[in-house]
């Protein structure tokens, strides 16, 4: 067991030693994400951050909302980490076993409120990079690839981002476009990036500090990424997840 | 009624020639693993491989020389990391692989099963994987003008998969996440499944509702428990999850991928053996549970 917990207390007053810095920012991040989800959204839920985004949408603040994963799983009650998007743990908690031409036609029909997506990369115009990373030193990194990431970005209604607080993902432009912020019809794109220090929009076609947390300082993490971003005139404070939220990301995170 | 019971090895040997487009069946379930090792075994090569996300049952049939070929949205170790395997592979020109993504690779399917040559979509219009996959083409709807994507149809000369049951026949029962698995088979030539059990016709009509592949293009029907191993079967056993987690660890470099595919594959005559060679207790701690 993890017994990283040095911070815990500084950053929350909590006590609790199983609340190590990884689960309190993988906590602040979700939690960010999850408050810009309304209660009956039907969210298309991807692998790693997404997930406890969802787990904490549908656990306390939407619980009504509609859990899809693109291995064809749907009304999945995400209560432990699962690995892949056909993991037994969820498999085992879905109420409709259904196939993955299911679950992208929905999305290709429009009926997906939110896509949930995490990246290597997020760029100042809201593309994604989930295929490969160029080093400095020239050298390519492969990574697994879109998945169905191109395609929860293209088709679902909106898209959130959810990415760790490393400088090095927010980026001006990405390696690769995997997932191009170009949505289909009237879709509105990706709107939004959260992370465990703040929340970005884009609605005007530039990232746009919108939201942060009260223990954080706008100008400093507004800064601190690799992007050309600006703090909103509206900044709003959000106070961080602790207690409750952040024992139930804890027991989330630890029983995978 | 035709018996299509035979071993991996006779079913193999048979219906999977070199050069052939094979889709791999088991999305993160129920994952062909035991006609993947006969397929190494038997040292197929030159297979185009077909899939949505290409788990590490690819890493197998790559390592072992089968495929200079990949057609697939992702490829990896789900939720652990990349592809040692494939990524060299791919650098070292030995596989072609074309990415594009899951939803793509699941139209073109449909499209085959459907035995219409395109569907039209709108994705793979922008961002960089745009323009680069074989098969994808721009075309004008004919009611609206609207452009779309024509995700042309992919037709396998054969599918492997596993299932829960099966009879003799081939009235193949699977049931729990089935992913991309339904599509991949009805959009193939032949089918050859391996099982975890060979059941009575009479019990195959007491829930013909889990029947899900049409036996007419079954053509091998293999008894093998724990077929999908170290993937998991909903309802007979869980997956290994240390063994996942130790693959991309196992396979970092040619010298450990070398060993790995000996000790797994070339040690054993068939799977039952490989099977046999695990630790004494590993495969009854894996099993299923409800909750």
């Amino acid at each position: 067991m993890n017994t990283n917990t040095e911070s815990s207390d500084k950053t929350n007053g909590l006590e609790n030693p199983l609340i190590t810095d990884e689960i309190i920012s993988q906590a602040r991040a979700a939690f960010m994400a999850a408050r810009e989800i309304k209660d009956h959204q039907t969210l298309f839920v991807g692998i790693g951050l997404p997930c406890l985004v969802a787990h904490l949408s549908q656990s306390v603040l939407s619980p009504n909302c509609h859990l899809v994963f693109e291995s064809g799983l749907m009304e999945v009650a995400c209560e432990t980490q699962p690995l892949s998007t056909a993991s037994a743990n969820i498999a085992k908690t879905a109420k409709m076993h259904g196939s993955m031409l299911d679950v992208f036609s929905m999305l290709q029909r429009g009926e997906i409120d939110v896509g949930l997506l995490s990246a290597a990369q997020i760029d100042i115009h809201g593309h994604l990079n989930s295929s490969r990373l160029i080093t400095k030193s020239g050298k390519t990194l492969s990574l697994p690839g879109s998945g169905g990431a191109h395609d929860i970005t293209v088709l679902a209604n909106k898209v959130i981002a959810v990415m760790p607080s490393d400088p090095r993902r927010f980026v001006n432009n990405v390696d690769f476009i995997t997932s191009p912020n170009s949505p289909y019809g009237n879709r509105e794109g990706v709107v939004g990036v959260a992370m465990p220090d703040a929340y970005f929009s884009f609605d005007t076609g530039r990232p746009i500090l919108q939201k942060i947390y009260s223990d954080r300082n706008a100008d400093a993490i507004n800064e601190s990424l690799n992007w050309d971003s600006q703090i909103s005139d509206s900044l709003e404070i959000v106070n961080p997840p602790e207690g409750d939220l952040l024992e139930r990301a804890g027991i989330f995170l630890k029983t995978s | 009624m035709i018996d299509k019971v035979m071993t991996a090895q006779q079913a193999v040997k048979k219906y999977i020639h070199n050069s052939d487009t094979v889709f791999i069946g088991g999305f993160g379930h129920a994952i062909a693993f035991a006609i993947a090792h006969e397929i190494v075994r038997q040292k197929k090569h030159s297979l185009h491989l077909v899939k949505t996300g290409a788990d590490i049952v690819f890493d197998l049939l790559v390592a072992g020389g089968c495929a200079n070929r990949l057609s697939c949205g992702w490829y990896g170790n789900p939720g652990i990391g990349m592809s040692n395997i494939i990524s060299k592979a791919v650098a070292s020109g030995e596989l072609a692989l074309t990415e594009s993504t899951n939803f793509s690779m699941m139209l073109r399917l449909h499209a085959g099963k459907l035995g219409v040559p395109f569907i039209p979509s709108p994705i793979l219009a922008d961002g960089d994987l745009a323009g680069s996959v074989d098969g994808i083409k721009t075309i004008k709807c004919p009611f609206t003008q609207a452009q779309y994507q024509a995700h042309s149809a992919l037709n396998p000369d054969v599918a492997i998969i596993h299932a829960q049951r099966s009879d003799m026949n081939g009235n193949v029962q699977l049931w729990g996440s089935v992913g991309d698995t339904i599509e991949g088979c009805e959009a193939s030539q032949k089918i050859i499944c391996s099982v975890e059990e060979i059941c009575e016709s009479e019990e195959i009509l007491l829930s013909p509702h889990l029947t899900k592949l049409p036996a007419h293009k079954v053509v091998a029907v293999i008894k093998q428990p724990f077929g999908a191993y170290p993937s998991y079967v909903h309802d007979y056993y869980q997956r290994d999850e240390r063994y996942y987690a130790e693959h991309t660890s196992n396979t970092k470099d040619s010298l450990k991928s070398d060993e790995w595919l000996q000790t797994s594959v070339f040690d054993h005559d068939d799977f039952e053996c490989y099977l046999n060679s695990l630790p004494g207790t590993l495969l009854d701690q894996l099993a299923w549970s409800k909750s």
